[in-house]
């Protein structure tokens, strides 16, 4: 046995990935270890690179809100919402409100789900997996509003250029309505857990810190930033839809660790909550579109959205013709990858999928 | 040997039955755990089932396994190590072990084979996840095996109520049968904790389950295992559980019902029926430490509790 | 045959990613985890290794970096194994297909035994697609000791 334990003492690489149980898609990681002590982090990317920015080229506006759908599955609302956006200043439209109050609900909905998969998900990286199996049956609620008001679990298709593509009956805000009471108890229970319980706690605190100074200097977004002190909620300092009309306070954290991020993450889910019910008392009468089908002249637009993990930003350019001549979009996983050389060095090994985890990757936005 | 060793050997408690009761009772430990999480669970005999198919499938070498030899004879090792140690213990009122005078301190040995076993299968297997993990078992049998020692010391002196330590297991169950268990005994609880953290560092379930730890080592050292060798080592890891549960319940509470070998079986089965339960309860309601708070925790907390259980047998 | 009956009550699966959009990854995450579906009923467990698969779940259109990797995961399944297409990416590329750097789909790599459809695919029809694979493997078990 000794020679073998000899070995481990030096200085090794180990690789996480490409594929990886803990890992939700394929990237892939170079650790540099020292014992069981992370000393670098070196990531290879591209595995899920499908050329996207290319393909989009190819098919005109209206295709194009299904293919930057299936950018990612986990923000599939932000993606089409954001690059309509874009597309209606280039072509100078404007939803009717209700279409506006709409569009929040669709995000919201989103959000909310995102949050939880993400935070189950560090539930089961810490080995804790009664608590991932609750928040999972948890999500299965906002996953049943999902299927039945959109009729997808995952990708919505709720916007169109020009509002939304479906409509909230009386009906169908009533069961809204009552699926969101239904959510409030065991989500509360769940959650207290993540807030108080001394496992839990042991394992997330003080680990993975990115401070405040090197946020700001890799320009981290979403849920990462404000774990850190920063607050860059696009829906707060540029707002967009019905945001401006709402009334929301952005959630901050100051501990810049793992779970500062998982509480700014917590306590979103619950603000959702409240937008979606918000939306519903305030939501006006009136068309969901507007009537006839875009006419998108030249020109050039730009928009960007608070997609679950982040500033989504989507750059849009038109020559007249039915297809954009370019369309480009940052997505917020591509900062957090630089933040992973801060927030990784120093950490065990056992901690580096729970960190990994903690910026909420998104490999599929990022790639493309 | 006489024939009743031999059926003992062979048959019951030890061989067949034991490997059919330890992976039912390991099927039992998910069943409960899946119920604590509102699931259904597995069926009684999944990992009967698992074993079985493992049994049909193709065996694999790694091409860098950095031994062939050991990779290929490390779960036989820890295998032959289990069957054993349950031909040495005794099962109170059904049968009588080995009945050698030491078999205590044989046991020690014994139960430290499944760990050797992980180790020099990881080891020889030539995969970053295996020599991780193996690390991460080497620094938690450290941990872990001061308590047991501890343990075993202060049920051996206990035992032997004065008159020096007894190191013989069928004299420690005698012992209780005659004066009541030590689970009466308030000298003896913190000894009971410290045995009950011991048991679930050694099965690697939570808030213990690092070496084979999903989030960062995958399968750990059973990474490279396919087919039979695998099969060989769950029913090892099966009856590692099943050794502890009734080395638990000889240190603690080897009560009989009656004086009938069926009904004391049943009974025994019944009382690790329990135990497993208790198990799954806190694998289901407890996260995971990492391997360097487990090792702090390790060294702490059931330590304490079992020097404190030997300070008061030896002084009280 | 009493072997086939018995081991196939114990699938074991594994889940290659080849580049797909996360939203099958994510179904099949909830398919496993959570109590409305469980699939640890049907005897199912994940692993982690490629070593201990038995039905293997394919999703995404294969990209050109990932190609290599499927290649090699391929090899390290061991036989008998049940090969399952989840999602319309892997079956047929979807909304990829044409892409530069899509070298799928999947059939193209190995003989695919299930195709289970969707965009997502639904825990529902993830379940029937191993409940089909389970079938389809106990055929293979008994192929695989006869010859």
């Amino acid at each position: 046995m000794k020679p073998k334990e000899k070995e481990i003492k030096k200085s090794y690489r180990a690789p996480i990935g490409p594929i990886h149980i803990a890992l939700e898609e394929p990237v892939y990681f170079k650790l540099d270890l020292q014992g069981e002590t992370v000393k670098g982090v070196d990531i290879l990317s591209g595995f899920v690179h499908r050329g996207m920015e290319a393909l989009v080229l190819r098919r005109n506006y209206l295709q194009n809100m299904i293919i930057t759908e299936r950018t990612c599955s986990l923000c599939s609302n932000n993606h089409p919402f954001t690059y309509i956006l874009a597309v209606e200043k280039i072509a100078d439209i404007t939803p009717p409100p209700r279409a506006q109050y709409l569009r929040v609900i669709a995000d919201e909905i989103k959000r909310a789900a995102s949050h939880l998969i993400n935070i189950s998900l560090q539930a089961h990286l810490i080995g804790f997996h009664s608590l991932m199996t609750q928040t999972m049956e948890t999500r299965e609620i906002l996953q049943d509003i999902k299927e039945t008001i959109w009729g997808n679990r995952m990708d919505l298709s709720a916007n169109t250029i020009g509002g939304v593509k479906y409509d909230l009956d009386q009906e169908r805000q009533k069961y809204l309505i009552k699926k969101l009471t239904q959510i409030r108890k065991p989500l509360k229970r769940v959650l207290n857990i993540f807030k108080t319980n001394s496992m839990v706690r042991l394992r997330t605190e003080g680990v993975g810190v990115i401070p405040k100074e090197d946020g700001l200097r890799l320009g981290i977004v979403g849920p990462c930033a404000r774990g850190s002190g920063i607050n860059n909620d696009i829906r707060d300092i540029n707002p967009y839809a019905a945001y401006p009309d709402l009334d929301f306070e952005v959630v901050l954290e100051h501990g810049c660790d793992v779970r500062s991020r998982t509480l700014v993450r917590v306590r979103e889910v619950y603000q959702a909550i409240n937008l979606v019910e918000q939306c519903l008392k305030k939501l006006p009468d009136g068309p969901v579109r507007t009537p006839n089908l875009p006419r998108i002249n030249e020109g050039e637009g730009v928009a960007r959205t608070e997609a679950p993990r982040g500033e989504l930003f989507y750059y849009v350019k038109s020559n007249g013709s039915d297809k954009p001549e370019r369309i480009k979009w940052r997505v917020p996983t591509y900062m957090h990858w630089e933040a992973l050389t801060v927030a990784m060095p120093g950490n065990k090994l056992a901690d580096t999928a729970v960190i990994f985890n903690s910026i909420d990757p998104c490999i599929s936005c990022t790639e493309r | 040997m006489s024939a009743s060793q031999i059926f003992n050997f062979f048959i019951c408690p030890g061989g067949i039955f034991a490997i059919f009761f330890g992976l039912v009772l390991v099927s039992l430990e998910r069943i409960a755990v899946a119920r604590f999480q509102g699931r259904v669970g597995p069926p009684i005999f999944q990992n009967i089932f698992d074993v079985i198919k493992l049994i049909t499938k193709e065996v694999m070498i790694p091409k860098d396994a950095t031994n062939r030899f050991f990779f290929l004879l490390a779960p036989v090792f820890g295998f032959a190590g289990m069957v054993a140690a349950v031909s040495v213990i005794p099962v109170a009122g059904v049968s009588s072990g080995l009945g050698a005078n030491s078999d205590l301190i044989v046991l020690i040995y014994l139960l430290a084979l499944p760990a050797v076993s992980h180790i020099l299968g990881g080891s020889s297997s030539g995969s970053t996840y295996s020599a991780v993990s193996v690390s991460r078992e080497v620094v938690l049998m450290f941990a872990y095996e001061i308590t047991f020692i501890i343990v075993i010391f202060t049920v051996a002196l206990a035992a032997g109520n004065g008159n020096g330590a007894v190191f013989s297991l069928q004299q420690i169950v005698d012992y209780q049968l005659t004066n009541g268990s030590f689970i009466s005994d308030p000298r003896m609880l913190p000894a009971l904790f410290a045995f009950l953290i011991f048991m679930l560092a050694t099965l690697e379930v939570p808030p213990f389950h690092i070496a084979e730890n999903d989030a960062d080592v995958i399968k750990g050292y059973l990474m490279e295992y396919s087919g039979r060798p695998l099969a060989l080592f769950e029913m090892t890891h099966a009856l590692k559980l099943l050794v502890l549960i009734t080395v638990l319940q000889i240190f603690f509470f080897p009560g009989i019902a009656a004086n009938n070998p069926v009904a004391n079986l049943l009974w025994y089965m019944f009382k690790s029926g329990v135990i497993v339960f208790l198990i799954a309860l806190i694998h289901a309601c407890m996260a995971s430490f990492r391997v360097d708070q487990a090792f702090k925790f390790l060294l702490t907390v059931p330590v304490v509790l079992a020097l404190a259980s030997l300070g008061m047998v030896l002084f009280l | 045959m009493l072997l086939s009956k018995y081991a196939t009550k114990s699938p074991w699966l594994f889940r290659i990613n080849t580049g797909s959009c996360n939203g099958c990854d994510v179904e099949l995450a909830t398919t496993a985890l959570i109590p409305r579906f469980d699939v640890e009923r049907l005897g199912c467990k994940y692993t982690g290794s490629p070593k201990h698969a038995d039905i293997v779940l394919i999703t995404g259109p294969v990209t050109a970096r990932s190609e290599n990797y499927l290649k090699r995961m391929l090899v390290e399944i061991p036989e008998p194994r049940v090969i399952v297409a989840i999602g319309i990416c892997a079956i047929s590329g979807g909304v990829f297909k044409d892409s530069y750097s899509i070298r799928g789909p999947v059939d193209k790599y190995v003989d695919v035994d299930v195709n289970v459809s969707g965009c997502p695919v639904r825990p529902q029809s993830i379940l029937d697609g191993v409940a089909k694979a389970i079938e389809i493997w106990k055929e293979k078990i008994e192929q695989f000791h006869e010859g």
